[in-house]
């Protein structure tokens, strides 16, 4: 005689809150949609008003710059008021930067510009250190054993032609070490996700097919990542709490 | 002071038994800046199931003051 039991999977996420920043399209996007799914409330801060107007009355929206130091923290107090806490945060906002240090085909204007680079620097490493004090001062008062996943870069290895981007995304792996240790004691973690290169519109826009097939057949898996393979990493980091102050790679085994 | 909380102090703090005193202050333990602070806050809390409040995080000052604020939260300290 056999049993059958059904057995239903509970998600570690549901009724979680959780912020993530830059979730209006793209790779944020996919990440919010499948969070909600699980049962998360998901909240979402995007500076694109015509995006955030597209993703429907399940996220609670907040349209604002995370560069922004005041609107950052004026947004995240909202979110405190109407949630009550905040277990999750995901710093997805950024903006990648191609441009080479020096670059001999433009004689008359060769040196990376230092505009550029300060502006990568601001969106893709101030943004992440503004939202994490922010919303880390939040879960130490209120003694929340949350998780901080910041999304990070297979350029953090160093990419030529990336300097500023590879600059922000290695800082941002530094500050997640360091914040697994300074925030580990209080039970919240801080982890970094490093994708390689992901089959998306941005990695279209950003690379022509050359490029691509380059990449493709550098990688030890002879193929691009998927979003989902983002996806699941979030999920696995959110649900098992030993992971802390690791930069997980999701990269087919490539190195730059 | 209790052994238990002897013993979390020493270990947050990484002190010798030759090195503790019960008199201790912050100033004299050079492993007690805000980093060790957060240790010890978050120390006590798991120990002595507490919560303590801002206040009371900002008062501990010493040790003397670690028995003052458990004792003020309800937790027995011998001494």
């Amino acid at each position: 005689m056999s049993l059958l039991f059904s057995v239903k999977r509970v998600s570690k996420l549901k009724d979680k809150v959780i912020l993530i920043t830059g979730a209006a399209s793209g790779l944020g996007h996919a990440i919010a949609a499948n969070l909600l799914e699980q049962g998360a409330n998901v909240v979402v801060f995007d500076i694109n008003k015509e995006s955030l107007s597209k993703l429907g009355a399940s996220f609670d929206q907040h349209q604002v710059d995370v560069t922004d130091y005041e609107s950052v923290q004026h947004e995240v107090d909202q979110v405190i008021e109407k949630h009550g806490k905040i277990d999750v945060l995901v710093n997805n906002a950024g903006i990648i930067h191609n441009e080479l240090l020096v670059n001999l085909q433009k004689p008359h204007s060769m040196k990376h510009s230092y505009d550029s680079f300060k502006n990568t620097l601001k969106v893709d490493l101030d943004s992440v250190f503004i939202m994490t004090s922010i919303v880390a001062e939040k879960m130490v008062m209120q003694r929340t054993k949350g998780c901080i996943i910041n999304i990070s870069s297979i350029s953090a290895q160093g990419n030529a032609g990336q300097t500023a981007y590879s600059a922000a995304k290695g800082a941002v792996e530094s500050m997640t070490k360091t914040w697994g240790k300074e925030l580990g004691v209080f039970g919240i973690r801080t982890n970094a996700i490093a994708p390689g290169f992901i089959d998306t519109p941005s990695t279209a826009a950003a690379l022509n097919d050359k490029a691509i097939e380059h990449i493709v057949s550098s990688t030890p898996l002879r193929k691009l990542g998927q979003t989902d393979n983002i996806v699941q990493t979030v999920s696995y980091i959110i649900e098992n709490d030993y992971v802390n102050a690791s930069v997980l790679q999701v990269d087919g085994g490539l190195t730059l | 002071m209790n052994d238990s909380l002897r013993s979390l102090l020493q270990t947050v703090f990484n002190l010798a038994d030759a090195e503790f005193s019960d008199a201790l202050t912050a100033e004299d333990v050079s492993s007690w800046d805000s980093l060790g602070h957060m240790d010890l806050v978050a120390s006590l809390e798991k120990e002595y199931a507490v919560s303590l409040s801002m206040q009371e995080i900002i008062e501990l000052q010493s040790f003397a003051d670690v028995i003052a604020v458990l004792r003020k939260k309800g937790v027995e300290i011998e001494g």
